[in-house]
């Protein structure tokens, strides 16, 4: 006899399902008895406000049952992404270790820049943790009333964006690295340009020509042709300040080397046809974009 | 009981009501209010207020000065013409220009912002200088926000407060453009923010450019032609009161506070300073140092708001050529020693 229509299988699975997460449930609660378990992961998590961009931390009841070693280890990352929550949306200062990174950063656009702006005792380094690390540069004298702001509630913004802190790709994967920001960019370059003069030699620049400049803050990168500058010491890894003909800041640039490789040598000469730019023959240089004004109209509105 | 007479010149006024309704495609509820607003001149109001709006710009002089900026937007085709008594506000006519105005390069370098007449003048009777603590309630976009930075050049202190994360966004954008390097913003509340700024931290000046009906820009946004009654200005009306009451109670004593709306109803304006500072004994309305706009109502609809209220000023879109604002600087005694 045919007696399980579409609805009573359904109803019995969700019977089944309802038992299991009984047993789960008592699983749960004769658990707790355990001395392991600490008051802290006693409440329920699942009433405490969620931040967005973080997934919701719910400790299951799978995590409970497993064996010693396990349990450790998933206490561990629980208390840490809650501490990591906790700091989300704060405007607080920057770490040591991050301050670090910003400092080797600083070094590779002009040995001596980061000391000379720490010397100058003008400005405190804050971080805001949400969507990603961003950097800020804030004035001394504002310093008292943001850390005020940010202990009672949320400080978005606060001075000068300097930068961010992302995922950097290195060969052998990702590592944590600061990047700097259109507009610390452009607080760099005035600086350098109004208080360190010495240092205009030191960081890299280059002006480009108008029809480059259009095409630099539609966000493209550049060939070397758009250059009117002299670009034989331009050197990779090192930041380039972007400036149009009249020596207005554009934005921030990095020298990218390609090979040459998909281009045939000369049957005659045996050579491959060498870019007038390039210092040799197996490679190609342009400009890659990283950040420059057009941004405002391209992603802020 | 009503005569003949009145009854007579009742049904006629309501006859002109509706007519005036259909010419010009606004709510009965709004032409009444325009007559209650502008009693003597209402007709020419509602005409201004189908004139296009003019293109103004406001020169970002934390950037560059208003000579150099006119000389570049001339180089590309714009016509710019000074606005009277605003030294770094232009005119502009694109017509000769194949670029929009906001599309230029010089707008991408911050070196000027869109923003009305009508705007810009909020921020020059308030008048903040550098080394203040400035707070500005209702920030996001942020047009009056960046023109502050401008006035107080950089140095000081700046706090912008907006309630809209997604309108945050585009102040931080426009703070960053605009090279403002004194702001502090903070997602949050405004009536909520009493407790944020106690005795060490209290702001010098507030400009509180409250939430309105939007009135007074019929010529740039026409969805508050159709207002149909009291009831839906009702709600921000009690949210302007709360604004003003905690701007009022956290502002520090000698300090000023400007109240604007872009709304040409009283019962947003004069009505809301009146019923607010009913509950304030050390505040009074002061008249700004530029004599621009005309003096706000003293009376509507047997509604008094005192000889004080003369002190505030109403820009009318008929004799100034622009939107519709209403400006009431107010200030806080300083406490007797």
């Amino acid at each position: 006899m045919k007696k399980n229509t579409r609805k009573e299988r359904k109803k019995e699975k969700n019977r089944d399902t309802m038992v299991l997460e009984k047993t789960r449930e008592t699983s749960h609660k004769n658990k707790r008895t355990d001395k392991t378990f600490t008051p802290e992961r006693e409440t329920n998590p699942k009433k405490k406000a969620s931040i967005p961009g973080l997934p919701k931390i719910i400790p299951t009841a799978k995590s409970v049952i497993v064996g010693k070693e396990k349990k450790s280890k998933k206490v561990k990352s629980y208390k840490k992404i809650k501490k990591e929550k906790s700091k989300l949306g704060q405007f607080t200062t920057v770490n040591t270790t991050n301050i670090n990174l910003i400092k080797e950063y600083f070094e590779t656009i002009c040995p001596g820049l980061y000391d000379k702006l720490a010397r100058l005792n003008r400005y405190v380094l804050y971080q805001y943790n949400y969507p990603e690390r961003e950097i800020y540069l804030v004035p001394a004298e504002m310093s008292t009333l943001v850390r005020h702001l940010g202990r009672s509630t949320t400080v978005q913004h606060a001075g000068i964006l300097l930068g961010y802190f992302r995922l950097k790709k290195t060969r052998t994967g990702f590592t944590k690295g600061f990047f700097l920001s259109f507009e610390g960019g452009k607080f760099l370059y005035d600086l350098i340009k109004r208080e360190f003069p010495e240092f205009l030699s030191k960081i890299q620049t280059v002006k480009l020509s108008e029809k480059g400049e259009k095409e630099f803050l539609y966000g493209q990168d550049l060939k070397l042709h758009a250059v009117t500058t002299p670009t034989e010491n331009l050197k990779k890894k090192k930041l380039i300040f972007v400036l149009n003909q009249e020596g207005e800041y554009l934005g921030l640039a990095l020298l990218r080397v390609q090979q040459a490789g998909i281009n045939k040598p000369d049957e005659e000469t045996g050579y491959k046809p060498r870019d007038r730019f390039s210092r040799s023959q197996n490679f190609l240089l342009s400009l890659m974009h990283l950040a420059d004004a057009g941004y405002y109209l391209r992603k802020a509105g | 009981m009503t005569t003949p007479t009145e009854e007579n010149h009742q049904e006629k006024e309501k006859e002109s009501i509706t007519q005036l309704a259909k010419e010009f495609n606004y709510s009965p509820f709004m032409i009444e209010q325009l007559m209650k607003n502008y009693p003597q001149d209402y007709k020419d109001v509602l005409i201004a207020f189908e004139q296009p709006p003019l293109e103004t710009i406001r020169v970002n002089t934390l950037k560059i000065t208003p000579e150099a900026l006119k000389q570049k937007l001339e180089k590309k085709g714009f016509k710019l013409r000074k606005i009277p008594g605003i030294d770094y506000g232009y005119y502009v006519d694109s017509t000769g220009a194949r670029i929009a105005l906001g599309a230029t390069h010089e707008y991408l370098f911050g070196y000027y912002y869109l923003q009305s007449m009508a705007s810009m003048l909020t921020v020059h009777f308030l008048y903040p200088e550098p080394d203040e603590f400035v707070l500005d309630m209702c920030a996001a976009p942020g047009s009056k926000t960046t023109q502050i930075g401008q006035f107080m050049k950089n140095k000081g202190k700046l706090v912008a407060i907006d309630i809209n994360e997604n309108r945050t966004k585009t102040l931080k954008a426009n703070l960053r453009r605009c090279g403002v390097e004194n702001a502090i913003v903070v997602l949050n509340d405004s009536t909520l923010i009493q407790p944020l700024f106690t005795k060490t931290h209290r702001p010098d000046k507030i400009l509180l450019d409250a939430p309105c009906s939007g009135s007074g820009i019929i010529k740039i946004d026409k969805t508050p032609k159709r207002t149909k009654s009291y009831e839906e200005l009702k709600d921000l009306i009690k949210l302007q009161k709360k604004l003003l009451t905690v701007g009022l109670s956290i502002l520090k004593p000698g300090g000023t506070l400007l109240y604007s709306t872009c709304s040409f109803h009283y019962l947003e304006n004069e009505a809301v300073v009146h019923d607010v500072l009913k509950k304030f004994t050390d505040i009074e309305i002061i008249e700004p140092a530029i004599d621009i706009g005309m003096p706000a109502l003293e009376e509507v609809e047997g509604m008094e708001f005192g000889i004080d209220m003369l002190k505030a000023r109403r820009l009318y879109p008929n004799i100034h050529d622009s939107d519709a604002f209403f400006y009431c600087l107010l200030k806080k005694k300083e406490k007797a020693k």
